[in-house]
């Protein structure tokens, strides 16, 4: 197979997909609903089901790690869990107690318990209440004081890495008696009752974190934030400082998201609408540059590049006077050469989110209706 | 083009293509509304707005970027050198305002001190791509100097015709 | 209580939000003493031919915290120094003293290339600072402007 593999899911951004673990199903956002599609190689994914349950913009989507519970969450204020039931998804409510919009849900390792992130500057920790039947949620609280922007589970499905935009990156606790066995101590720390803030990283700009991931071993921790930098730290143990922390800037657009391939290697991608690949160890990250190339920003608008796939002669008003006018003025028309001008890269506007899809693939998502794998 | 025009415009062109990096955002305030963080102006959100930016050709043209992270509002001074241009651009940007839902990203009301002000949002991009919105604007700032200019000839020309009209009988 | 519809509310809940001053970087004030030993020193660099040093010098030393009179001091003492090494080189010849810049230099000279292209006396010489900021994308690419952007340790 040839890769980078596009797959055209219509026009509508998508503001967050997931695969599930086997790879054979595929969860996108959109608009108030969550559609689902068997995917197969490279032929076009089959829609099986519409998950329609939000009332307002879905914000993300997640498929628990057996594969049997799918979650969503929309800014209406709600988190849904939805479970086959008769050959139909039905959905649960969650009690999440947040009164903004829910911006960002993800599952916990093992799939007993999931994070809600929300612009009400909570992240409500939801876990199975056995006895009441119902999703519950403790909420973690301070000190966040903007909206959650991203959410990352450590591999020990008590530690939780959130980015906000307030600029800080912090590792919380989300040890819930009962339901979690005791976690072995790492480098983040030892005595971890809910709501410990392990640590708390600022950027030197300050500016807001769009992404956050850890490695596939939880020791390292990489956020990227709307300065276009990327930034790795190695923490060292409690209460110290971290053992390295790089900051790599680049020349691009602010990343919206970003993923480990492996220890020593990092895709990115966001306003550049390319996936841009990092790598490096302990003692320091580079960029190795965008999977795919993109038309330098400053003579794109003079380019006259058209992608096969785009067929529409539309021409823009501003083609549209220039031709009256010539009509006007010697009585004839000259084609125009502009319109329709595309960008030479697999997605045309933003990516919203970057996915692990295999060992040495990358799955994005963007604002222009794809879902692109990568081979990094 | 002028040999000033192409750094301001180049100049004008990356400034709108880092300004313009939106995501759907939804108020931290106002439940259930989602509204352009650079349009609400009550201090509580200032984590939520960016540093603004002026490029200035020369004092008289200039252009204001606000970023914020769902809204971009851009804000542009047109070159007024005498009476007759502050007329034409005040009736040129008055005539576009009245009919700004053809326009989608145009304000109706400009900023303060500036004489047409676009207002970019996320909901924007997401349906256009950001390389001709960035594009639109830039076009829009070549042509409105050729317009108003264009317009002065005519009004001078027409001017000149009337008056010799008038004066045809006192020959 | 006639305009109650009027009263924000938000305001009463004052730990919820971050304020400005929240917002300002956690960084040790600039005294203004050091400030305009900066601009003498960067004068002297001029005087004797030394651009490189007095731009390095002057991008190196930005007063991120610090009074308005400290900020815009040190604003006329960069652009004093942008307008020499303008005056006395080819445009052409910019690109060079950008190259030779660390990236953190590049983006403290992109801060205030708007600071002062939003000044009055900046604004009489847009031509010039144009100049400057046109060769700086052409080396560095967008990424200056997207961290002037968002940089909260503003000059």
């Amino acid at each position: 197979m040839s890769f980078p593999i596009v797959y055209k899911l219509g026009t509508e951004p998508i503001i967050d997909h997931v695969f599930s673990s086997s790879g054979d199903v595929l969860a996108i956002t959109v608009g108030n609903s969550v559609k689902l599609y068997k995917v197969k190689g490279l032929s076009k994914p089959e829609l099986f089901a519409e998950l329609k349950g939000h009332n307002k913009t879905v914000t993300s989507v997640d498929i628990s790690p057996d594969g049997s519970r799918i979650l969503t969450c929309s800014q209406d204020r709600n988190a849904l869990v939805w479970e086959m039931c008769e050959g139909e998804y039905k959905p649960t409510l969650v009690l999440l107690r947040i009164n903004r919009a829910a911006t960002i849900c993800r599952w916990s390792p093992l799939g007993d318990k999931f994070a809600v992130g929300s612009s009400d500057r909570i992240i409500a920790v939801c876990y199975y209440e056995e006895e009441n039947d119902w999703w519950v949620s403790k909420h973690l609280k301070k000190p966040l004081k903007s909206t959650i922007t991203s959410l990352y589970w450590h591999p020990n499905n008590v530690l939780l890495a959130c980015g906000s935009t307030d600029g800080h990156t912090r590792v919380f606790s989300t040890f819930i008696k009962g339901l979690d066995a005791k976690p072995e101590a790492t480098a983040w720390g030892s005595k971890l009752p809910f709501q410990t803030l392990c640590s708390d990283f600022v950027s030197e700009t300050g500016a807001w974190v769009h992404g956050v991931a850890f490695n596939a071993t939880g020791e390292i921790l990489a956020f990227v934030n709307h300065d276009s930098s990327l930034n790795i730290v190695y923490p060292q143990g409690e209460g110290l400082p971290p053992l390295a922390y790089h900051l790599v800037k680049t020349s691009h657009l602010p990343f919206r998201s970003l993923v480990f391939v492996n220890d020593n290697k990092i895709a990115a991608a966001g306003n550049d609408n390319v996936l841009v690949v990092f790598e490096g160890d302990q003692n320091g990250w580079k960029e190795l540059g965008p999977t795919e190339k993109i038309l330098d920003p400053i003579v794109k608008h003079s380019s006259t590049l058209r992608s096969a796939d785009d067929d529409d002669d539309e021409i823009s008003s501003h083609d549209a006077l220039n031709m009256f006018k010539q009509l006007d003025l010697r009585g004839r028309v000259t084609k125009t050469t502009t319109g329709g001008a595309n960008q030479s890269t697999s997605h045309q506007n933003t990516i919203t989110s970057v996915k692990l899809y295999s060992l040495s693939h990358v799955s994005t998502s963007g604002d222009d209706g794809r879902v692109v794998v990568y081979k990094v | 083009m002028s040999q000033s025009l192409k750094p301001y415009l180049t100049a004008v062109r990356a400034s709108l293509t880092a300004a313009i990096c939106l995501e759907d955002f939804s108020s931290q305030l106002v439940e259930r509304h989602n509204i352009p963080e650079i349009e609400v102006d009550n201090g509580h959100n200032p984590e939520l707005i960016l540093n603004p930016m002026v490029i200035a050709r020369n004092e008289n043209e200039k252009i204001l970027i606000e970023a914020s992270v769902n809204s971009v509002r851009i804000s542009i001074k047109i070159k007024q050198a005498d009476e007759i241009e502050q007329i034409l651009v005040h009736k040129f940007t008055r005539f576009l305002e009245a009919r700004a839902e053809n326009f989608f990203i145009l304000r109706r009301v400009p900023l303060k001190g500036y004489d047409i002000s676009f207002l970019v949002t996320n909901f924007h991009t997401e349906e256009m791509l950001k390389s001709k919105l960035v594009d639109f604007i830039i076009e829009f700032m070549e042509d409105v100097d050729k317009e108003i200019s264009e317009m002065k000839l005519f009004l001078n020309a027409r001017a000149r015709v009337i008056a010799e009209a008038y004066l045809i009988p006192f020959d | 209580m006639s305009d109650w519809r009027r009263i924000d509310i938000d305001a009463y809940e004052p730990d919820k939000f971050l304020s400005k001053e929240e917002l300002v970087p956690d960084l040790p004030e600039t005294p203004y003493s050091e400030i305009q030993k900066v601009s003498q020193q960067s004068r002297t660099y001029l005087s004797s031919g030394k651009f490189s040093e007095a731009l390095a010098l002057v991008l190196d030393t930005p007063p991120y915290v610090s009074d308005e009179q400290t900020k815009e001091t040190h604003t006329e003492t960069v652009f004093e120094v942008l307008c020499s090494i303008r005056n006395n080189h080819q445009v052409g010849e910019l690109k060079s003293f950008i190259q030779s810049l660390t990236l953190d230099q590049q983006d403290v000279l992109v801060k205030y290339l708007y600071k002062t292209m939003g000044k009055s006396y900046g604004a009489k010489q847009g031509g010039l600072l144009l100049n400057w900021f046109e060769k700086v994308v052409e080396v560095s690419g967008e990424g200056p402007i997207v961290r002037y952007l968002a940089d909260r340790r503003t000059v």
